[in-house]
């Protein structure tokens, strides 16, 4: 999924230096697209919500 | 009899209409309780989809449906009507509040009329201010998403560029922040990767040059001074979370940026150090910053006292503390909590209305004295809250007198989801979703600011699967139809 779209060089913008951000393992690129973990993850996350709604001033 | 007005219809406003309906009874069995929407829109637009319609993934009518019929089934009285004054202490013929409009659809275009009200919310949201940056904007040079149009128009240049990459030119996109001052950054950040996504879908990525031009001083900031995550047993910055998706994305950031001019095909922009740039594109979509409607308001005697109410930024003024102090010295406890206005406690300004006391992330100047700081996030989740807390607190004055305490809901008690879609499809799409809790920070109770629990983040398709679920609950519950009520705000 990595494409990285230089700048073109004669126009140089002051673009951050990304590269001490980590890149996702091919593992994890693979649970990020896998329909049984997300819809794990769907389920956790939902609960999450109500789990913030029933805790804060909502 | 009680007259309560709503000024608005976007998330805050109709929610506190379609509570104050339900609470009050229907208009056979209300007595003589009247709820009265201004609006200057005939149609309510769910915003947070307007991402989708931006890359062509969903049309307007996906997004927007017209108000009137909701209205007329819950007995709400509508005036598609914009506000231009405020009475709140009425004027020589009643001393009650009055609130001045001026039709702008209804066959009475132009027209006015003064409403006068027991109860007043205001729910006017911001005006878009494209004029704060020179060429910014739909009659300028870039596009937004800002309405469902903006959107459409921008989805339409968006299908060029793709046409443009397929014949092999080369592209260059600029999505971002059109001011220092810009709140909103997640929905520049949502659809920066939406744009990749609609890209690679059409296997032209390669040929494209993607910027994200924002205000935020780092990644992650998103506003609200960005976020501390738990992760795996150790604390991440949800700036290092951020940073890690452009980098794989390849979406280049230039952080810290106030756009000074936009120009044909040409953005000017200062960064933090001082510095200038310029940079060429074919394609720009740009948030304005935001500013209130500009309502005035004027005393008994038809004295302005626009500035006792109002802000400088012409958000009105609630039970905030509004005392200036640096960022080190900002408080949870400074947020509001009741949305009354001052000495007026039967108004109440909600949702992007109210003014702030200051900003969430640390204000920042350029070397040059330029601010770019991102203004605080106060859409979506808040706003309905908000719009719910106010309902409550009229409905309870109605029924046991003025004298009954306000229900309150300050940001700083209060959760908040962020759904940012990177890719709309039941099964290649993605989006970073992020909970939140408090919006604001309160390192009174929270050594990181929030809670390490509730605040969190993902990426992934599941992500994508709330974000549509969202879509079509909020459509269901802003129509009004069975158990709306039932779908938390």
């Amino acid at each position: 999924m990595t494409n990285p779209s230089p700048p073109a060089p004669d126009n140089p913008q002051p673009v951050a230096d990304l590269t001490g951000a980590p890149l996702p393992t091919e593992g994890t690129l693979r649970r990020r697209r896998s329909v049984p973990f997300q819809l794990t993850r769907f389920a956790v996350f939902n609960a999450r919500i109500m789990r913030m709604v029933l805790k804060g001033s909502h | 009899m009680t007259d309560i007005v709503v000024l608005g219809a976007g998330i805050s406003g109709h929610t506190a209409a379609l509570h104050l309906a339900r609470l009050l009874g229907r208009r056979s069995t209300r007595g003589q309780h009247t709820v009265t929407v201004v609006s200057p829109n005939s149609h309510w637009n769910w915003i947070p989809s307007n991402i989708w319609v931006g890359v062509g993934k969903m049309g307007r009518d996906d997004v927007v449906f017209p108000l009137e019929p909701v209205y007329e089934r819950k007995g709400i009285d509508f005036r598609q009507a914009k506000a231009v004054a405020l009475r709140p202490e009425g004027d020589g013929e009643d001393h009650r509040g009055a609130v001045d409009i001026v039709y702008t659809g209804q066959g009475r275009v132009g027209q006015e009329e003064r409403l006068r009200y027991d109860y007043l919310v205001n729910a006017t949201g911001p005006r878009l201010r494209f004029e704060a940056t020179e060429g910014l904007g739909p009659d300028g040079h870039s596009l937004s998403v800002c309405t469902a149009d903006h959107a459409v128009e921008a989805a339409r240049e968006l299908d060029e560029v793709v046409q443009r990459l397929r014949a092999g030119q080369e592209q260059t996109l600029v999505v971002g922040m059109g001011h220092g001052t810009c709140t909103c950054e997640g929905a520049a950040f949502e659809y920066v990767f939406n744009v990749d996504h609609v890209l690679r879908d059409a296997g032209v990525r390669d040929l494209a040059t993607l910027y994200y031009l924002t205000n935020e001083a780092s990644l992650g900031d998103f506003g609200v001074d960005g976020m501390t995550f738990e992760d795996q047993g150790f604390q991440t910055s949800s700036e290092l979370w951020t940073a890690s998706l452009f980098r794989e994305r390849g979406v280049l950031p230039i952080l810290g940026a106030h756009v000074e001019r936009v120009e044909e095909g040409v953005v000017h922009y200062e960064t933090l150090d001082g510095s200038h740039h310029s940079l060429d594109f074919d394609f720009a979509m740009l948030l304005p910053p935001f500013g209130g409607v500009g309502l005035a308001a004027y005393d008994g005697q038809g004295g302005d006292i626009t500035d006792e109410l109002f802000a400088p930024s012409g958000f009105m003024r609630v039970d905030a503390d509004y005392t200036a102090k640096p960022y080190e010295d900002w408080r949870a406890a400074d947020w509001p909590e009741t949305y009354q206005v001052p000495v007026w406690d039967n108004i109440f300004a909600v949702g992007i209305a109210f003014a702030p006391p200051h900003p969430i992330s640390r204000p920042r100047k350029s070397s040059s004295g330029t601010v770019i700081a991102p203004s605080p996030p106060r859409t979506g989740m808040p706003s309905g809250v908000m719009g719910k807390t106010v309902a409550l607190t009229i409905v309870d004055r109605i029924r046991s007198g003025p004298s009954a305490q306000p229900h309150r809901a300050s940001m700083a008690n209060m959760g908040a989801a962020c759904v940012a879609s990177a890719g709309a499809g039941l099964r290649t799409g993605s989006a970073a979703a992020m909970t939140m809790m408090p919006v604001v920070p309160d390192y009174s109770r929270y050594p990181t600011g929030r809670s390490l629990r509730d605040t969190r983040g993902e990426i992934g398709l599941g992500g994508h699967w709330v974000k549509l679920m969202l879509h079509y609950l909020f459509i269901h519950k802003a129509k009004g139809r069975p158990g709306w009520f039932l779908i938390p705000e």
